[in-house]
Order: structure tokens, then C-alpha cells, then sequence
């Protein structure tokens, strides 16, 4: 009973600071948002084109696929719009260019690139370039070798048609992120993960201020043992997190449409992360004594150990290495929970195992800073 | 001068003591920028070579052109290549993840597009690697449409009654050249490189944090009752708040100095002529300063102004692309995001990564001086408020 009593004291303290307010419920919303944002404009690499407004030119841009194009008026503003990461690429396209090939000329294309630029924006303005000015190509062959003006081969070739060679895609492999998951769903799973734990770690310097006002000290006056202090702390951190967790998962579902999946898997997944979490702030709150620091810390480590663990790039995009280092953390296991549960529609039984890895790593880390937290608090 | 010169010393002494100020200003920002460049470092740059495979089912004419093609993209730099023996082979090499995509000339190839029969080239996309698959599937088609041109243009001249000419044709297509090429474009790469954005997203990010520490200082002394002591000595009262803000510039800039020679050295950052970058340092500081001194003039208790600003903080931060860069988003989020100087900050280094001296970075400077100023009256103004 008292165990529970210190446990909800650290809820209240948490609603009794107003800043928290905006740490734990806005700014994990306002991040899902932004993601959400981002992945929704489509991921194709944006290209600005600038040219005279001639049908050659026109043409080819209609013909650009898999990028998003967009006309800028202004050849200088382009190249410094490109520079700046406002797009990835640009091209530019000479004025006059339709009398230029039709008198038989060559011209160049401006490309406006930076190291980052995907290598296939060449590839894919180049296919546009060839798919616009087939019959112009086509009619120059023509009049080449007729000795014709290649104005007036290019409706005789307009007319013919030939078999070519098809192009035929067939794709293989697994999708990542499943057919039909909202735009909000792979933000809504890392950020969870990366709040919580972070919000539960914060909690640590809670622990100190405690000590360090002397509330402990008072309550050990108290016939309450050790352990139940303890236990208390520990389950403060615990329903901090977690109930963080449960007002991430209701508000993205009710508000974003995030699928979170089988409710026993979720509520499994968030308990088990909830609680290593909590067992971390205890580490950190028996290893400090200045709550300065273990807010820095706490920072570090909740934005460090979230990278790290995929919570800010999916694994999938990690190197085999560094998949392997990222399983270290508690994070990586409680996104590969998630990811069973919102990606592919798992039930309980697909995310028992990485709740088991979460609870052993809460269980040994929670001895240990039991430990240590009862030493703290018997010797301050 | 003499007193803000001691009322400075005495806090940073303080700062120095306790340590919060090297953790929060050093150590934090360092380590993470360290951390997210060695996470995220390969995959923002990933992108920039792509490996393809194809299998050469075929071993005709037409395979053999498809292969020159191969080594001239190749030669382009950017895409590189392997040969797999059998379509099983290279789905295999995209389920592994070491190729994208890949092309298929499938056997019958060379005789049927000799005999003028309808002829095809097989893209096998893996459905992880759009990119990859998007180049693969415009290589083919740009083989493609050279293999339709020769037929066309064969087409035409027997369309003009002229058959005898299709020998002369189909040589005149196999050397014409492209009607368009490529040409670069000089320009400068103001993007910056992953380990130089994390280091300075990091440092600015911090910054706020950082400066936090002349506000609270002055909060610090009024619960403790030593500010009412301050306004009793012989001394002006702004030496006061001057004291306050020497104390945020010097831990600004400190650590700001601190960590761009740390991110040099540690992960490779590209932080550009150091008198313009600490130039920009001294007024990034004097922004972050003047916008933390805004809660300041209005918070009562240290813990009350440390939560507002963390929150403030966070919120430019996130606004201004320390996180991720806003650049290429949402336009709405871009006008959003000149709002911070985070964002002027970001933009500045990127100048500076580029070559640019401090002509090239004046308009940074001057949108920062504005946040100071604006920082300041808004201060200023308050502060009349909250007194009243």
C-alpha cells in the first residue's frame, strides 16, 4: 500500500510541473506530426527545372518520372535553391532549344547537383530526355542519310511505329513497413519508444531531489523498511512511463488512425519497456548525487540509446554491424515488438519474445540499482 | 564594468564548481553528435553509389551492345555493377541487400529484335530500393528506345518508298550521336555534410541550454536573497544584468569553441574558416542570450525560467532543423523554420563549409542581430509589465 502511494506521488509531481506537460503529451505529438509530414510528401527526390517554356523542353519534363518536378522562373534562384538542400537537383535547359535541334544542332543540358544528390535523378531525366525527342532523333537518322530538311521527316516518323524492346518490372522481396500502415505509424512506434524511456530516465533526477531535500530521509523515520521506499521510487518512474506510453498509443490511434494492433501485445510491449526504463532511472538515480547532472545525462542517454536502438532510423537502414550493436539496447527490441504489432499485425505470441528480453534486462538491472539505491539511501 | 566583470567571474567559478555547465555544454553535445554521425552518417550518404546486377541470358548481339552500355554508365561514375549468372542468383543478391534492383536479357533476346518481333528486357525491383529500381528500369529503357529508333527509322524510309536505304539507316543510327547532353553546373555544396550537421545541430541546440545559466543565475540570487544585497552596493544596476549576460556569452561561446574543435578532430566536422565561424559564434550567443533573457525578465523561480526555456528550446530546435534538416520539406515548415536562429545558424555554417568568408555569411549575421534586438525590447518591455 505505501508502495503505491510513493509510486503515485511521482505520477502527481509529474502533472504538478507545467513544462512537463509539453515534454510528456505535446512534443512527442508535434514529432509524430512532423514525421508524419515528411513521409507523407512521398520520398521521391524533388528536381527544379528552369526553362524557356519551348515544346522540346516542356516535353521532356512531362515526361520525368519518379521525382517531383517543380519550374523555378529564375536560373540564379534555382542553382541557389539547389545548394541550399531546398531540392535535390536541378536542371536547366537552354533557351531557343527547339530551333536549335530542329536546325540540326546539339545542346547542353545544365545539371545542378550537390554530393547528396541520388544518382538516379541523371538516370531518370536522361530517360525523359530520350522518351521526348524520339522522333526528332529519329527524323534526324532519317534525313541524315536523304539528305531531307528534319522538319519535314518528323511527321513521316510520327507515323511509324516498331516493336522496340519492353521494359517489364517484377518486384521481389517483403515490403518493410506492410501494404496499408498510415503515414504516421513508423514515427508513432519510434517515438514512443524514444519518450518513454527518455521521460523515465528524466525521472532519475526526481530521485535525487528527493534525497537531496531529504523526503527520503523522513519517510526511512517512518516505519516504512527500505524496500518499500525502493519498490516506491521504482514504481513512481514506472507509471510515469508508462502512462506516457498509454497516452501516445490512445492519442495516435484516436487522432492519426496509428494501428497499434493486438491491445495484449501493445499493453505487454509498453509494460515491459515501461519497466526497464524505470529500472534505468533507478541506476541512474543511486549512481548521482547532483540532479544536474543526471538531467544531462538522462538526455544523452535517452537520445543516444534511441539512435542507437532505431528510434530515430529504422534498423532496417542500419548496416549488419551496427543491426547488431543496436540490439544492446532495450530500444531495438521494443521497436522490433512494435513493428510485429503495427507493421505486420501481430498478436502476443509474436511479441513474446522480445517482451521476455525486456523483462530480463529490467529484472537484472533493477536488482542492481535496488541495490545500490538502498545503499544511497541508508548512507547518505 | 569592474562589478559585472566580478558578478561573471563569481558565477562562472560556480558553473565551473558543479560541473552542470561542462556536462551540459561539452560532454552532451559531443558524445551525441558523435553517436548520431556514427547511426545515421552511412545512411544519409548511402544513397550516393548504387550497385545494380544483370544477367546476360541472351549471349547475342543485342546482349553484347546492352553491355557496352553497362560500362559507359559505369564509367559515368555513381553506379557500379555485378554480373549474376541466372535471375535465381540475383534475387538472391537483392534479398541479401547487396543490389537493389537488377536487368534480365532473357534468352531470344538478340534473335527477336532481329526478326523485328516484340522483344523484352526483365527488371527485377527489389521492393526495398525504389531509387535502385527506378535507375535499373530508365537503363533498360533508354536501350530500349536506342534499339526502336534503328527500327523507326528503317520504317520511315520504307514508308518514303525508299527500302534500299535501310542498310544505310540502320549504320547512320549505331553513330548518331545525342541530341542533348549533360553539362555541370558550377555550384557550391551548402548542405551540410552529416558529421558537420550533427556537430553543429548539436551545439546550437545546446547553446540554449547553455546560456540558461546567466538567466537562472539571476533568479538564482533573488530566492537566495542576494540580489536585493547586489542592489544595495554601490554598483549600477545594470552591472547586474550585464554580469548575468557576460556569463551566458563566455559559457556560450566556450562551449560552442570547445565543440567545433572537438567535432573536427573526433569526427571529421567541416566547420570552414574559423574567424568568420567565431564571429558567428559570439552572435548566435548574443541571439540565444537576448531570446533566454525574454523568459528571464518574466519567470519568478529558477526551476519556473529552466522549464520554459527547456521547452523553448526544444520547440526552435525542433522548428529550426537541429534534428532533421527542414530544407526540401514542406515549404510552410521551411518559412517556419527562419524563424529560429537555428535555422540562420545551420544556414551560416553551410556558407562557411562551402568557402564563403564573412561577406558570404552577412545575412545570417544580420538575421541573428535581429533575434538579439528583438530579443531585447521584448525583454525589455516585459519586464516594465511584470514589475507593474
Amino acid at each position: 500500500m505505501k508502495v503505491w502511494t510513493i509510486g503515485m506521488t511521482g505520477l502527481r509531481r509529474l502533472f504538478r510541473d507545467r513544462s512537463s506537460i509539453f515534454f510528456v503529451f505535446i512534443l512527442p505529438l508535434a514529432i509524430i506530426l512532423l514525421i508524419g509530414a515528411q513521409f507523407g510528401s512521398g520520398g521521391a527526390p524533388e528536381i527544379l527545372v528552369h526553362h524557356d517554356g519551348g515544346q522540346v523542353a516542356t516535353s521532356i519534363v512531362e515526361a520525368l518520372e519518379g521525382v517531383r518536378a517543380e519550374t523555378s522562373d529564375d536560373a540564379d534562384e534555382l542553382v541557389e535553391d539547389v545548394e541550399r538542400g531546398g531540392a535535390s537537383a536541378g536542371v536547366l535547359f537552354p533557351d531557343d532549344l527547339d530551333r536549335i535541334l530542329l536546325e540540326g544542332g546539339e545542346a547542353e543540358i545544365g545539371l545542378v547537383s550537390r554530393a547528396d544528390t541520388p544518382a538516379s535523378v541523371r538516370q531518370i531525366v536522361s530517360a525523359a530526355v530520350s522518351a521526348a525527342t524520339a522522333d526528332l532523333r529519329v527524323a534526324r537518322i532519317v534525313a541524315d542519310v536523304t539528305g531531307r530538311p528534319t522538319s519535314e521527316m518528323v511527321p513521316v516518323v510520327a507515323g511509324t511505329d516498331a516493336p522496340g524492346i519492353e521494359v517489364e518490372v517484377r518486384t521481389v522481396g517483403e515490403s518493410l513497413f506492410g501494404p496499408n500502415i498510415s503515414q504516421f505509424s513508423v514515427g508513432a512506434a519510434q517515438q514512443l519508444v524514444l519518450f518513454v524511456f527518455l521521460t523515465t530516465l528524466s525521472g532519475s533526477a526526481a530521485l535525487i531531489q528527493s534525497r537531496q531535500l531529504g523526503v527520503t530521509t523522513r519517510m526511512l523515520s517512518t516505519p516504512t523498511p527500505v524496500r518499500t521506499i525502493v519498490m516506491g521510487e521504482g514504481l513512481a518512474r514506472f507509471l510515469v512511463g508508462g502512462f506516457q506510453g498509454f497516452y501516445i498509443v490512445i492519442f495516435t490511434l484516436v487522432a492519426f488512425g496509428v494501428d497499434w494492433g493486438s491491445p495484449l501485445g501493445w499493453i505487454a510491449l509498453l509494460v515491459a519497456f515501461a519497466a526497464t526504463g524505470a529500472a534505468f532511472a533507478m541506476l541512474m538515480g543511486a549512481i548521482f548525487r547532483n540532479d544536474q547532472q543526471a538531467g544531462g545525462l538522462s538526455v544523452l542517454f535517452g537520445l543516444g540509446l534511441a539512435a542507437l536502438g532505431g528510434a530515430m532510423l529504422p534498423i532496417e537502414l542500419f548496416s549488419s554491424g551496427m543491426r547488431r550493436v543496436a540490439h544492446l539496447t532495450p530500444h531495438a527490441w521494443a521497436i522490433d515488438g512494435f513493428g510485429d504489432l503495427v507493421y505486420r499485425g501481430g498478436t502476443l505470441s509474436d511479441v513474446a519474445g522480445e517482451v521476455g528480453v525486456l523483462l530480463a534486462y529490467a529484472t537484472v538491472v533493477a536488482v542492481l540499482a535496488a541495490w545500490l539505491l538502498r545503499r544511497a539511501i541508508l548512507r547518505p | 564594468m569592474r562589478a559585472a566583470w566580478l558578478i561573471a567571474l563569481k558565477d562562472l567559478r560556480l558553473r565551473l564548481r558543479d560541473r552542470s555547465a561542462l556536462m551540459i555544454g561539452v560532454v552532451v553535445p559531443l558524445a551525441l553528435a558523435f553517436v548520431f554521425n556514427a547511426v545515421f552518417g552511412g545512411a544519409f550518404s548511402g544513397d550516393s553509389i548504387l550497385t545494380l546486377g544483370w544477367v546476360d541470358e541472351d549471349g547475342g548481339q543485342v546482349a553484347d551492345a546492352f553491355g557496352q552500355i553497362v560500362d559507359a554508365v559505369a564509367a559515368d561514375g555513381g553506379i557500379d555493377f555485378v554480373s549474376a549468372a541466372d535471375a535465381a542468383e540475383l534475387e538472391e543478391l537483392i534479398d541479401d541487400g547487396d543490389i537493389g534492383a537488377g536487368l534480365v536479357l532473357p534468352a531470344g533476346l538478340s534473335e527477336a529484335v532481329e526478326a523485328g518481333n516484340p522483344a523484352r528486357i526483365e527488371v527485377v525491383a527489389g521492393v526495398e530500393a525504389p531509387t535502385s529500381s527506378s535507375v535499373a528500369e530508365s537503363i533498360a529503357l533508354a536501350f530500349g528506345t536506342g534499339v526502336e529508333d534503328t527500327q523507326r527509322a528503317a520504317a520511315a524510309v520504307v514508308a518514303s518508298g525508299t527500302p534500299d536505304l535501310v542498310p544505310a539507316v540502320i549504320a547512320a543510327a549505331s553513330r548518331a550521336r545525342p541530341l542533348l547532353t549533360f553539362g555541370t553546373v558550377e555550384s557550391a555544396d551548402r548542405v551540410l555534410a552529416p558529421a558537420t550537421f550533427f556537430s553543429a545541430s548539436m551545439a546550437v541546440f545546446f547553446l540554449f541550454f547553455m546560456v540558461q545559466f546567466g538567466v537562472t543565475g539571476l533568479l538564482d540570487e533573488r530566492r537566495e536573497g542576494t540580489l536585493t544585497r547586489l542592489e544595495a552596493a554601490p554598483i549600477p544596476r545594470w552591472s547586474i544584468l550585464a554580469g548575468k549576460a557576460i556569463t551566458s556569452l563566455v559559457l556560450g561561446i566556450f562551449s560552442m569553441s570547445v565543440l567545433a574543435l572537438g567535432t573536427t578532430l573526433l569526427i571529421g566536422a567541416d566547420w570552414g574558416n574559423p574567424i568568420p565561424l567565431f564571429i558567428l559564434f559570439v552572435f548566435v550567443t548574443l541571439a540565444a542570450t537576448s531570446l533566454i533573457g525574454v523568459v528571464g525578465s518574466v519567470a519568478r523561480t529558477p526551476e519556473g525560467a529552466g522549464n520554459l526555456t527547456s521547452a523553448l528550446a526544444v520547440a526552435m530546435g525542433m522548428v529550426g532543423g537541429t534534428f532533421f534538416p527542414v530544407a526540401g520539406g514542406s515549404e510552410w515548415l521551411e518559412r517556419l523554420a527562419l524563424l529560429t536562429p537555428h535555422s540562420w545558424f545551420l544556414r551560416a555554417v553551410g556558407d562557411l563549409q562551402a568557402g564563403e568568408g564573412l561577406a558570404g555569411i552577412t545575412d545570417s549575421l544580420l538575421a541573428l542581430t535581429a533575434f538579439t534586438v528583438g530579443g531585447l525590447a521584448l525583454g525589455f518591455v516585459l519586464s516594465r509589465v511584470v514589475r507593474r
